[in-house]
């Protein structure tokens, strides 16, 4: 009897330890940004999905706070036991840098990416400039003459920006930024000449550009978008500045590997669906999937990518 | 002995008249406060770092803040004077808020304030849904509620939060890490 | 006319009815906004018809900036950001006896209002936002100054006493990253306190938790009574006569809330603290302001909610979000296929034909589903005191924490509510300590980023139209009270003693 007990023992011991039994309880998806905003659509899209794909409830939970500082946190400093995972966004690669937080993007291990989202150069459809060529080389005559506007101080539209007009050898203050809470009040402030131009994805001001009251000059990514096809990349105009925004799953560091390899699984299963295209199509948001080990290695080549920026930007803090 | 007897007498006596100086010079207290707070704000808003734009610099992150605390200053120097010159003219000023505290009010208010404190560290060991029900049904008898009838109006109370704020919400509580509920 | 007749349909009607139920339901429960209301509604609606949809955020948001006026007026616990101004007066009148009075009146005034609101988003939806479009960070900086020196109307006569408490508000709204360099001030290396003190857990503390402290101070004896000492007695005639007779108050209120509620950088909360301020500041009768009188009631409840049909103004002709809510349903409206901005009138005007019929119907019903929740909340409130106190002390933790799943937020809560309890013993007005915080960032934000753009040029500040009619209104409210006297005396030769008394 005892031995029929020890044996059992060793056998549930064994079954625990080699073959994972996930998920048997519900999972918390951490988004670090506030209800009802684009991240948290994305969220709860991507909760929804998984629950289908894993048999088990996903619950999103919004931690808001600290330019996305406390979300990331609470979802890196997680039990990693594969049941609180994080909609990781670019801040994990900037937040570091501006002093934020000492959580840096090595407490996460990477799933998959599945969205980004090329920054876009915006101003008003009556505007002189009809090219980002126009633009930079007026700016570049008349400095600190121009107001741009995105996004907070040393946001990824700022940094953006920064990085534009450091590949054409502008110094960053020959424009001056003029922060917002967003990309939505940057728009009022363009629409309303208060400001010249705008950097921010292009989705976030369609509405605007399809009334012809702004234009887009440029895309800031590698070749140009096929909803946008009209806007030419900056690097067709010889500036080798690609930028914006992007959103995957994380995990906390060193979760197993087969937990891992189940949530890599499922994410890239979803990302490849018709739901999930039809999803970000209406969302607005461009789709770019990463597997695990592309995503971990993007995330360390953005790291050191926006350290230079935050530095030419001035806003580094070491 | 009675040297001491005299000493702790005495000091019975002061400590008893807290209550009365506090009530007379609470406007002068206010008015320290208020200073403190200023003198605080502008000390440490000193370390802030400077806003500069094309070699101008222009009001950055300490401005508002000190700004702010010098109008607190003069008004903390306002209600000091003021208290003063009132407490020597007799005057009393006319106070809205005419509620009396009494002895059981301040056990009330104590409990009620520490068991908030100690409510997230509660929940940490036993869970929220648990936890909410525990402190209401010791809310409630401390208040005056038979002990039975808080039991149930709890019970009630934690049932309706469960739906409203985990069911219709999906606000996630917090579990525990000895009873995962 | 088919557009119109849409709503009706029971697929749309239905919806409707169960959201206005469900807001009121979420703005009498303090810590559970409108916006969480509406982001909970959203990926239900996506199954239902764009215009269910969106009929079931219209009616859940304007019920619910109506219910959180319930606990503010019966417990002094605003159930919504926009309740603020409603606990003044509204809570007056309930020491009073009248708390059921109040709510009638709040409920018709809140219908009225918001009808007004949707009118003038119907009848001059473009001009407006035009007009709002002007405005840039030189005039949110006088509009921001301009509702603060409402914090010295609303000091009751305690002028320094409240200037204390706005500035105090204003400190504590410095807290948290800098907006021109993200520097984080005041955080102590605090990740919580990164993006500043929360608002709602304050304002639950401030106003909810420092009244349970105030009415447990005194022992057990006074909480075995029930909590509100009057029958609940509903009468719309009475209600409605003395609407009739202020008709023109509840008119300048909708006015101004509209009006502030279509700004993209204002909304419903400052829209019912200004137009309280300006409804005493140009009353016959200021001194009763604040003692329970009816056009205290009347003015804020009338502007929050037609500061709701403000905030779809810039939405509907811009694509550019009003509030919280508004930003969630342009992002509702592309899930459903229709792109906002300035092309929905010609592309999907049906749908818009459609929202305006569906919010005017709501302010039909909204009385309707009104009374219920003021009939069932004044269930609740025949429970003892001391059992509703505890209540009160658990929902307040709960809907702190609830706001973005933070213990810390339960800490602040607390802490403002110590704070409040201890101001009011030494009669510092609670009032502008929240105007403060609401209109700090503002204020500050809008200064120094204006100074940004003019390289810190202050000109810029008092050379624009606006700005100018800003500060004249600033000069007005705090001289006015001398100005009338001096003209009565001018006039009149009456007054002569005032002045010499002052």
């Amino acid at each position: 009897m005892k031995k029929l007990l020890l044996v059992a023992l060793i056998a549930i011991f064994a079954i625990t330890l080699f073959a994972v039994n996930y998920p048997t309880k519900s999972i918390t998806l951490v988004c670090p940004w506030g209800a009802g905003g684009g991240t948290d659509r994305l969220a709860r899209f991507m909760a929804d999905e998984l629950s289908k794909e894993l048999g088990q409830p996903v619950v999103v939970v919004n931690k808001t706070g600290g330019g996305g500082a406390v979300g990331h946190g609470a979802g890196a400093y997680a039990r990693n036991d594969g049941y609180t995972i994080t909609l990781v966004t670019l801040e994990i690669a900037t937040m570091h840098w501006l002093g934020l937080t000492p959580l840096t993007y090595e407490n996460l291990d990477y799933i998959a990416q599945v969205n980004q989202d090329p920054a876009g150069l915006i101003v008003k459809a009556d505007n002189e400039w009809y090219s980002a060529t126009d633009l930079l080389v007026d700016v570049a005559q008349n400095q600190g003459q121009y107001l741009f506007s995105g996004s907070g101080a040393g946001t990824i539209w700022d940094l953006s920006r920064i990085g534009m007009l450091n590949a054409v050898g502008i110094v960053p203050d020959a424009v001056t930024w003029v922060p917002t809470t967003g990309a939505a009040p940057s728009i009022v402030e363009l629409l309303g000449g208060h400001v010249d131009a705008i950097t921010c994805s292009i989705p976030e001001a369609y509405p605007q550009i399809a009334s012809g009251d702004l234009k887009a000059l440029a895309i800031m990514a590698d070749e140009r978008d096929s909803r946008f096809e009209g806007v030419p990349t900056l690097k067709e105009l010889g500036v080798d500045w690609a930028s914006g925004t992007w959103r995957g799953i994380a995990v906390p560091n060193s979760t197993s590997p087969e937990i891992k390899k189940i949530l890599e699984d499922a994410v890239l299963k979803i990302a490849s669906s018709d739901a999930f295209v039809d999803f970000m199509n209406k969302n607005g948001f461009g789709i770019k999937v990463r597997n695990a080990e592309e995503f971990t290695a993007f995330v360390e080549e953005q790291d050191s990518v926006w350290k230079e920026v935050l530095k030419i930007g001035g806003y580094l803090v070491e | 002995m009675s040297k001491y007897k005299n000493l702790i007498y005495s000091l019975k006596r002061l400590f008893r008249q807290v209550p009365y100086y506090m009530s007379k010079y609470k406007n002068l207290i206010y008015g320290v406060l208020l200073i403190a707070l200023s003198v605080f704000v502008i000390m440490y808003s000193t370390g802030f770092p400077k806003y500069v734009v094309r070699g101008h610099e222009l009001p950055g992150p300490s401005f508002f803040p000190t700004v702010l605390s010098i109008f607190l200053i003069a008004i903390g120097l306002y209600e000091i004077l003021k208290d003063i010159v009132d407490n020597i003219r007799k005057k009393e000023r006319k106070v809205k808020d005419d509620s009396h505290i009494t002895k059981r009010g301040i056990i009330n208010i104590l409990v009620t304030v520490a068991g908030i404190i100690l409510f997230v560290p509660l929940i940490d060991i036993i869970g929220f849904k648990l936890g909410a029900f525990i402190f209401a049904t010791f809310l409630m008898y401390l208040l005056g509620i038979k002990f039975i009838r808080s039991l149930i109006y709890s019970a009630v109370l934690t049932a309706v939060i469960i739906v409203i704020f985990e069911l219709l919400f999906r606000i996630p509580f917090p579990q525990g890490y000895i009873l995962p509920f | 006319m088919e557009n119109i007749l849409a709503v009706f349909n029971p697929n749309v009607f239905l919806p409707l009815l169960v959201s206005m139920f469900f807001g009121i339901f979420v703005g009498g429960i303090p810590g559970l906004t409108a916006t969480m209301a509406v982001a909970l509604i959203i990926p239900i609606s996506y199954y239902l018809s764009p215009l269910a949809g969106l009929a079931m955020v219209l009616g859940a948001s304007f019920t619910a900036i109506f219910s959180g006026d319930i606990p503010a007026t019966f417990l002094r616990i605003p159930g919504t950001p926009a309740s603020g101004a409603a606990t003044l007066d509204g809570f007056e009148m309930t020491k009073k006896g009248k708390g059921s009075l109040a709510l009638t009146l709040d409920l018709f005034c809140s219908a009225i209002g918001g009808t007004i609101g949707i009118v003038l988003l119907i009848v001059v939806a473009p001009p407006l936002a035009n007009l709002a479009l002007q405005f840039t960070n030189y005039e949110y900086f006088w509009l921001g100054l301009f509702g603060l020196s409402m914090s010295v109307v609303l000091s009751k006569g305690n002028v320094i006493k409240g200037l204390s408490a706005a500035i105090i508000g204003l400190l504590i709204s410095t807290i948290g990253m800098d907006i021109t360099t993200g520097y984080p001030r005041f955080t102590f290396q605090n990740i919580e306190l990164m993006s500043g003190i929360e608002f709602i857990p304050a304002m639950i503390g401030l106003f909810g938790l420092s009244e349970v402290l105030k009415r447990i101070q005194g022992g057990n004896k006074s909480l075995s009574r029930p909590t509100i000492n009057e029958k609940i007695k509903v009468s719309p005639l009475k209600a409605l006569r003395i609407i009739g007779k202020r008709f023109f108050v509840v008119v300048k209120s909708a006015v101004i809330g509209t009006l502030i509620g279509a700004l993209p950088g204002a909304g419903a909360d400052i829209a019912a603290w200004v137009s309280y301020g300006v409804e005493k500041k140009t009353s016959k009768h200021p001194e009763e302001f604040g003692t329970g009188t009816v056009d205290g009631v009347i003015a804020p409840t009338s502007a929050n909610n037609a500061a709701l049909g403000g905030t779809w103004i810039p939405a509907l002709v811009f694509g550019i979000p009003g509030d919280t809510i508004t930003a969630i349903v342009l992002g509702a409206m592309l899930m459903f296929g229709i792109q906002p901005g300035p092309l929905i009138f010609e592309e999907s005007g049906d749908l818009v034909t459609g929202i305006f019929t569906v919010a005017l119907v709501a302010q039909v019903l909204l009385i309707f589903v009104g009374f219920v929740g003021i009939k069932a909340y004044s269930q609740v409130l025949k429970l003892k005191t001391s059992t509703v106190m505890a209540g009160v002390v658990i929902f307040s933790m709960i809907g702190s924490y609830a706001i973005r799943n933070s213990f810390f937020d339960i800490y602040v809560m607390l802490i403002f509510g110590i704070m409040g309890f201890l101001l009011e013993k030494i009669d510092v007005p609670l009032a502008p300590m929240i105007l403060g915080i609401i209109l700090g960032p503002m204020i500050e934000d809008n200064l120094r980023v204006g100074l940004t753009k003019t390289g810190g040029d202050m000109s810029l500040f008092f050379q624009r139209p606006i700005s100018i009619v800003f500060i004249c209104l600033i000069v007005f409210t705090f001289t006015s009270g001398y100005l009338f006297k001096f003209l009565k005396y001018v006039f009149k030769g009456k007054g002569r003693n005032e002045i010499k008394n002052n």
